[in-house]
This record gives C-alpha cells, sequence and structure tokens, in this order.
C-alpha cells in the first residue's frame, strides 16, 4: 500500500484520494506543502475565500524511528502577511498522519452554510462530522470533548475562537503525546483559514493502520537512527540542557543587550535574573502538584524540552511556556514573573491564538497606553475580549501592525506583517536580515542565526557587526528548509556533529536515494525558491524584504546599536540565486 | 589590582563553594591585565563547562582581556530559543 495524498473538498464534503504524483515522492514537510501552495492556490487569492487551500504534510522522516521526527507542517496563503505560510508545529500528529500513509492532506473549499466539521482520519477512511456542538470552544474543553467521542488515544489538529473569529493571529493547535492542546502551528494565521473552510478540528486515530513503510534499506536505517541517537546523547544541550531549564534562553540574549523589553525598547530587562529557565523549573519542581519538568511533545523524543506550569496549588496554569512566549508576553510586556505569563500563554493556547503576535500585539497596545506595560491581569482580560471577540479582541486578534494602525504606533516589530521573535535585531543582526528576508516574514527558526551571532555554534561572527549577515542568514534559511522538509525538530541542530551524516544516512535508507548534503541543502533552497516565486506573484517587491525604520533609527541601549545592514545586502541573500 | 562584576548562572554556582544565591552576580578584584580565564580560575569553576562567555555583552574568548569596570557573564553551552 503506497502513500496518498488526501483531499478534502469543504464545499462539497466530499473527500478523495489521489496518487502522489512522482515529482512529489522525494518532497516532505515544508517543501511538500510548499510546493503545492504554489502549485495549486492563485496567489492574488482572498486567503479567507475559497480559492486559498491549507495543506498539512508530515516531514519526509516522520513516522520513523528517527529521533524528534514528528514536526507538522502546514502551508497555506497567509490572511497575515498576505504571502506564502507554513506553519511548522510539534506534537505528534505528524507522526500519526504518517502511520496512515498520507503524505499530505489538502483542505479546500469553503462551506456555502457556514456550517462547522471534524474531519475523523482513521484506518477505514476520511469522513467529516457534524461540528456544530464544539462552535465557540476553547481547545481544552474541544479536546476534552473530543476523547469522550473518540477515545483517547488520538491526535488533534484544532482552532479555537479565533480561528472561528478569522483573527490574523489565529494559529492551528497541534497535540502532544500527552494529549494536551499547545503545540502550535501558530505563526501566520492560518487557523482563521481554518475557521473560514468550517473546520473545526482534524481528528487522527492511527491505530490499526494498514499502511506500512518500506525502508529502502531497513538496516542502513537503524544504523543511521543509532547515529543520530548517539549525536542526540553526546550534544550537552540535547542530552540534559533542555531537561533543566526548557528552551529558556532569557539571560543570554539579555546579557548581549538583544532582549525585547517593553515593546522592543530597551535590550536588557531589570527583571531577567528572576526569569530565567532556571527559576521557572525551580518553581515547578518547589510547587510540586500537576507541575512537570523535561516532557517531550512526541514519542522516543530524547530532547524533552517542554514543562508543565502549576500555579501555587499545584494545578496546571500552563502548558509548556516557550523562551519566545515567554519574553513575548514577559519582558517585551514589562511583565516580571512568570506566573503572569503563564496565565496569557494558557489564554492564548485556549482561545488559539499565536502566543508570539499576541505578545507582539500586547507589546504594541501598551506603547499606545491602552494598557500599562506590566499589566498582566488587565492584558488577561484583554485576550478574553479577543476570545468573545468583541471590537478592542479583535484589533488584537489583527496582531502587532493591526494594533499600530488602530493607535497611531509606529514602533511596530513586524515584516511582512508578522511580528518579530524574541531577539532584537539591532543586537543580533544576522537575526535582523532573516526577518526581513525570509518568505515567511519576521521569523526567527526561518533562519536562527542566533547559534553562530550568540551561542559560537558552528562560528564566531560578532552579532553586532553588519558585514557578511547575508550570507549567514542565507545559510540558517537554506538549513531550516531542510529540517522543515524532513519533519525534524530544528533542536535536533543542537546535537552533536554526527547528527549532520545521520540526516543524509536516514533519508538515503528510507527512500532509497544516493544523497550527500548537497542534495539535502538543494531540498531546502528550492524549497525557498518555491516560496519566493509565490510571494512575487502576491505582489510583493524588495520593499518588503525591509525592517520597520525604527530599527534603523533608534538605537538600543545597552549597546546603542542600530540595524546597520544594507539594503543591497539584503537583497543579496536571494539575488544570488534569483538573478 | 581591578573590579569586574561577574554574572554567573545556578548550573554554575553550584559548584562554586558556598554560594547559594540564584542571582549570580558577583563582585570579583583580580591582578590588572587578566583574562576571561582567569576569572573563572578565580571562582574555581572547571573551565570545560564554560561554552559561552559575554563581556560588556559581547561574546568573548576565555584569551580576552579584561578592564577595570568590565561585566564578564559565564554560561554552559546554549541551545534553545
Amino acid at each position: 500500500m503506497s502513500r496518498t495524498i488526501i483531499r478534502v473538498d469543504m464545499a462539497a464534503l466530499s473527500v478523495s484520494r489521489d496518487v502522489v504524483p512522482l515529482e512529489y515522492e522525494l518532497l516532505g514537510g515544508r517543501a511538500l506543502t510548499s510546493r503545492i501552495v504554489n502549485d495549486e492556490v492563485p496567489a492574488l487569492c482572498h486567503p479567507l475565500r475559497r480559492h486559498n487551500k491549507i495543506v498539512f504534510a508530515p516531514g519526509l522522516l516522520s513516522g520513523t524511528t528517527a529521533p524528534s521526527s514528528s514536526r507538522i507542517s502546514v502551508g497555506g496563503k497567509s490572511p497575515l502577511t498576505g504571502g506564502i505560510k507554513e506553519s511548522n508545529g510539534g506534537g505528534d500528529v505528524s507522526a500519526r498522519l504518517a502511520n496512515l500513509g498520507i503524505k499530505a492532506l489538502i483542505l479546500e473549499g469553503l462551506p456555502d452554510d457556514g456550517a462547522l466539521h471534524v474531519l475523523v482520519v482513521d484506518k477505514d477512511g476520511v469522513r467529516l462530522e457534524p461540528g456544530e456542538a464544539y462552535r465557540g470552544l476553547g481547545t481544552r474543553e474541544l479536546h476534552r470533548a473530543l476523547h469522550a467521542a473518540h477515545g483517547q488515544k488520538i491526535g488533534i489538529s484544532c482552532i479555537g475562537p479565533a480561528g472561528e473569529h478569522r483573527m490574523q493571529a489565529a494559529g492551528i493547535s497541534n497535540s502532544d503525546q500527552q494529549g494536551e492542546p499547545g503545540r502550535y502551528s501558530a505563526r501566520g494565521g492560518l487557523g482563521a483559514v481554518m475557521g473560514s473552510k468550517g473546520l473545526k478540528a482534524i481528528v487522527i486515530d492511527d491505530a490499526d493502520a494498514e499502511f506500512e513503510l518500506k525502508y529502502a534499506d531497513k538496516d542502513a536505517f537503524r544504523d543511521a537512527v543509532r547515529l543520530s541517537a548517539q549525536a542526540m546523547k553526546e550534544g550537552a544541550i540535547t542530552s540534559e540542557l533542555m531537561r533543566k531549564r526548557g528552551t529558556h534562553i532569557n539571560e543570554y540574549i539579555d546579557e548581549v543587550g538583544a532582549l525585547p523589553t517593553r515593546n522592543y525598547s530597551t535590550g536588557r530587562y531589570e527583571h531577567t535574573p528572576t526569569m530565567t529557565g532556571w527559576t521557572m523549573y525551580e518553581t515547578i519542581r518547589d510547587r510540586g502538584g500537576e507541575g512537570r519538568v523535561a516532557v517531550g511533545c512526541s514519542k522516543g523524543c530524547l530532547i524533552q524540552c517542554m514543562s508543565i506550569y502549576a500555579g501555587k496549588d499545584g494545578k496546571v496554569l500552563s502548558q509548556s511556556i516557550e523562551y519566545e512566549s515567554g519574553v513575548l508576553l514577559g519582558s517585551n510586556l514589562g511583565i516580571d514573573n512568570w506566573d503572569d505569563v503563564a496565565v496569557l500563554n494558557d489564554l492564548c493556547n485556549d482561545i488559539g491564538l499565536d502566543t508570539m503576535e499576541t505578545g507582539a500585539a500586547l507589546g504594541v497596545l501598551m506603547e499606545a497606553g491602552v494598557l500599562k506595560f506590566g499589566d498582566g491581569p488587565g492584558a488577561a482580560r484583554v485576550l478574553e475580549e479577543a476570545r468573545s471577540g468583541t471590537a478592542l479582541g479583535r484589533i488584537v486578534g489583527m496582531g502587532a501592525d493591526g494594533v499600530g494602525k488602530a493607535y497611531g504606533v509606529t514602533r511596530v516589530p513586524t515584516v511582512k506583517g508578522q511580528g518579530m521573535a524574541a531577539y532584537d535585531p539591532r543586537g543580533i543582526k544576522g537575526m535582523g536580515v532573516t526577518y526581513a528576508t525570509s518568505p515567511m516574514g519576521a521569523d526567527h527558526t526561518a533562519g536562527f542565526t542566533v547559534a553562530p551571532e550568540v551561542f559560537g555554534l558552528g562560528g564566531n561572527p560578532d552579532p553586532l557587526s553588519n558585514q557578511g549577515k547575508d550570507a549567514l542568514s542565507r545559510d540558517y534559511q537554506v538549513g531550516a528548509a531542510v529540517c522543515d522538509s524532513l519533519g525534524l525538530c530544528a533542536f535536533t541542530g543542537f546535537a552533536a556533529e554526527q547528527q549532520g551524516q545521520a540526516m543524509v544516512d536516514m533519508v538515503n535508507a528510507d527512500y532509497g536515494t544516493d544523497w550527500t548534503a548537497t542534495e539535502l541543502n538543494e531540498l531546502g533552497r528550492k524549497a525557498l525558491l518555491v516560496e519566493r516565486e509565490f510571494n512575487k506573484a502576491a505582489g510583493f517587491t524588495a520593499a518588503a524584504d525591509r525592517l520597520p525604520e525604527f530599527f534603523r533609527e533608534e538605537p538600543l541601549a545597552p549597546h546603542d546599536a542600530v540595524f546597520d545592514v544594507s539594503d543591497a545586502d539584503l537583497d543579496a541573500v536571494y539575488d544570488i540565486w534569483e538573478s | 589590582m581591578m573590579n569586574v562584576n561577574v554574572m554567573i548562572y545556578p548550573s554554575f554556582l553550584r559548584r562554586i563553594a558556598g554560594r547559594t544565591r540564584t542571582d549570580g552576580r558577583v563582585a570579583l578584584q583580580i591582578a590588572d591585565g587578566s583574562s576571561v580565564f582567569d576569572v573563572v580560575r578565580a571562582l574555581g569553576i572547571p573551565e570545560d563547562i564554560v561554552k559561552v562567555m559575554i563581556v560588556n555583552g559581547r561574546p568573548a574568548r576565555m584569551t580576552s582581556a579584561l578592564a577595570d569596570g568590565d561585566t564578564v557573564g559565564l554560561f554552559p553551552p546554549l541551545g534553545g530559543g
């Protein structure tokens, strides 16, 4: 039984199966979603009308025993950026789809009647079921209801009220191996697209799947997995550091002076010493109860970067708070304690909002004076308004750009309409190049130059230097696209150096290819070029590859740095391939 | 002699006898012309666990020379984000 592509017509409420075309066989994850979106979605379409599509695609290695290989790619035209989007997410949804032999799941069309449905995917097939009973539910209650209806052993990709409200900051939640929501395909508003298609949730039950993965060379694959696992165990970060303090690198980014603080107004935060991963994990351990550390989102993950944050009463206050969320809902809002951050993180997860876009939006809202910096409870009340869809709630649901326009604020940290990540580009200039030039909009995983510039991994370029950052960002953008196409967690990039060889070996042993690092990089590079092609057709020019004006003109303390990478260097990132 | 302010985070603190604070800022007096390595040695931290050094907010090396009033951050291997 070979893999299939599932198409769901949300207008006709019908499902069909396609054979995988030859030209898609060696594509997966982001390489596949971007290719399908570019092939099938008219670049000028309205993202919330019937011509847009949502493509869910497991990575090339998803469903195998490769360590940390259950990342899912969700693609479409973004209502937030107006360009192509690949929203990468964790959890175990990807492995489940791969176990069922599904190469891609494509949602097409729009229901005429606005009715809500749930899509059920299992060994018997794919079918739509009525979903009106779930209208308005937050992801937590939705999970409970779906577990009651379909059992505990399912994967769920779903939207909260934000997606139903068609908010541009709405994401798609993917469930983790504990069955909890919160591993988000968050960026770019694909939750709104799913809402426009009238789909509240996708339920995936891979029990007794008929599909059987046939490796080209089973023994070689096993050897390659062993090499990868060894690399995980030998890397200090992948073998223990993440289990000890999660993804939180606040003190490092603060120390180099690039920590977004009070809406990107300064690069150091006076409360960082009490807001690190160490203090968070200490609090979780001290409180006991339902709190947990060193949790993995998918089966077999050795890195286990997640935690479960409990309140003073020992009850869960939030599923895993990540670094990005912790900063954008923390220092960026002048919030000085993990409890307030946890409340906001949990609200975003339940309402179905991207924590990063929401953090950026709330920062702009505070700059506008609607809330005071530091007002955690006030921010929580605003997010409840987003849940119920009031005018203020909807403004925040538009993301940082929308809030900026509504209130006349000009310090708005976005590119192509998408909010930035927890690294000020004036303090880490390679990140500024990635933010400006990635086809995704301002995005950190798209080209994570923090690794060399701050962590000293794979080089030691000065984060404050404006030289050579075009080449640096380009290399990391290709690397990210490779990772995203294989379905591997980006943190496998912190493993020991054997991981590079293991990646190539795993692909070759699985698919019978004869690739070296060159062909693997080509997979990533081609995905980027496809995305650039879509964006160009959608109307993007070089003007879209720029940072907001204030980053060039407002010096950031403590280094008094401005973003001064030249426009020529920004254009050079892709000119090298396109001119 | 010169004064430097050292930021040491919890994973290192436990290796330094007598230190129990979670806020790792320590004022240190060392000889003129000292390097980051001299600071690490003065604090009794095993040098092989210090992978990232940041001086005055800029990434530095073990051999980086220090001046009076410098801030020095000492960190284990980094990864995350």
